[in-house]
């Protein structure tokens, strides 16, 4: 698969990722039942031996209307419930998760001084090639191609405090000193238009103080989630590949250019 | 770390300092329609093939969750309790017959759902709107009908 990364989106020796999720949700194929997730691990389990069962990741579906919170929620249709799988390779750092409805592959950063984070284009040819045993298992329960209704990509970020002297700030819109505060968090959604102006999609970005191995970072989490203009792979990796280019950008807006030179920005 | 559907696998080193404030289910005492709902798109997900005599598929667990959000979305304080109707392809269609407003939501699968109203203003042919994600339509479309219905009332308080 040939993702051609935008020559214009910033490119960093040393970002401060520690974890990347890609995911699509499909329709459930008719006849599948749980006790075939088997199946589908035997296809993974030479890069995945490990198996961890995890609760089940309710739909989600991106709508815009009134804001969200408002004034009702209902209770979600669930119909048999589905375990979620995690298949964990041997060293931890990368995972695929599914449940009848929803495919993810994540990248985690495992040791703080190993492992680097592999780069979005090699982990978007192998979920590519993910989705395609997916859908060859699905279709022995579903002759209709596996039909994906909504994407999702997520990148985290963690930074430590201590890299960034007193007096420079990390965040364009906001100084840690002047705030002041002992902890703090931020959560801001923008819409995502299509070609057409329909708003399709979301840009979460999260940001919020946490402990990690007794010292004080800022977690920094840019989520894009919304329906591709298809329901097929390759609507899907389009999808994919453009929510990287959303995230890169703001994450470059959002963060300072003394910031940017410790994460070694390339261009 | 995300609010929601967290699909983020990471947690055991790092502890939170902050609990993130997460919206809580709320549920207006007045809608007593919300079970109900629930039950109807339940039945349909189980509906045997061919249940209307000839090849009627049930409704699709993905639509149903769709049409769930959806209602969630465009939900109006005082707004009856829609009519619910599975098609034949596995699709729903979702209806108000009020006075002055016939309202009809056809969710033929996510994010792919005909909108479409008669009013006295629109005649007997309609207003038909396709919609992805964006209902931002049939809210003003309800928004219009309680203001009109409303209206009468306020003049004469």
């Amino acid at each position: 698969m040939s993702t051609n990364r935008p020559s214009d989106l910033p490119e960093y020796v040393n970002p401060p990722i520690t974890e990347v999720a890609m995911g699509i949700q499909f329709d459930p194929a008719n006849g599948y039942q749980q006790i075939y997730a088997r199946d589908l691990w035997k296809q993974f389990e030479a890069r995945f031996p490990v198996v961890v069962e995890q609760p089940a990741l309710p739909p989600t579906f991106e709508t815009f209307g009134t804001p969200s919170g408002g004034n009702m929620k209902f209770n979600v249709v669930t119909g048999a419930s589905h375990d979620r799988y995690w298949f964990i390779s041997s060293d931890e750092q990368n995972l695929i998760q599914f449940q009848q409805d929803r495919f993810l592959h994540n990248w985690r950063k495992i040791d703080d001084n190993e492992h680097e984070y592999p780069r979005f284009d090699p982990m978007i040819a192998n979920f590519s090639d993910e989705i395609d045993c997916l859908d060859e298992f699905l279709r022995q329960f579903d002759t209709e191609p596996i039909s994906i209704n909504q994407c999702e990509l997520t990148y985290v970020n963690r930074i430590n405090i201590d890299d960034v002297s007193p007096e420079q700030k990390i965040f364009n819109f906001f100084s840690l000193d002047t705030l002041n505060a002992e902890n703090f968090s931020f959560r801001s959604n923008k819409e995502i238009h299509n070609s057409k102006g329909e708003p399709v999609a979301r840009l979460i970005t999260e940001i919020s103080t946490a402990l990690h191995k007794n010292k004080k970072v800022i977690h920094l989490s840019n989520i894009v989630r919304g329906t591709p203009d298809g329901t097929d792979k390759q609507s899907a990796l389009d999808f994919l590949l453009e929510a990287r280019r959303l995230i890169v950008n703001n994450f470059t807006d959002i963060t300072t250019e003394y910031a940017h030179k410790i994460w070694g920005i390339v261009k | 770390m995300t609010t929601g559907a967290d699909i983020t696998a990471f947690s055991g080193d790092v502890i939170q300092l902050q609990t993130q404030t997460t919206p809580s289910v709320v549920v207006d005492s007045s809608v007593v329609w919300s079970q109900s709902v629930i039950d109807k798109l339940n039945l349909f997900c189980r509906l045997e093939e061919g249940w209307d005599g000839y090849n009627g598929k049930p409704v699709r667990l993905s639509t149903a969750n769709f049409v769930i959000k959806m209602l969630e979305r465009i939900y109006q304080p005082n707004f009856p309790e829609p009519q619910l109707v599975p098609g034949s392809n596995g699709d729903v269609q979702i209806e108000w017959h009020l006075e002055g407003l016939d309202l009809e939501l056809h969710c033929l699968s996510p994010y792919n759902v005909i909108a479409w109203r008669e009013t006295e203003a629109t005649g007997e042919d309609g207003e038909e709107v396709p919609i992805r994600a964006d209902f931002r339509t049939v809210m003003n479309w309800m928004n219009e009908y309680m203001e009109a219905d409303i209206a009468p009332h306020a003049a004469t308080a």
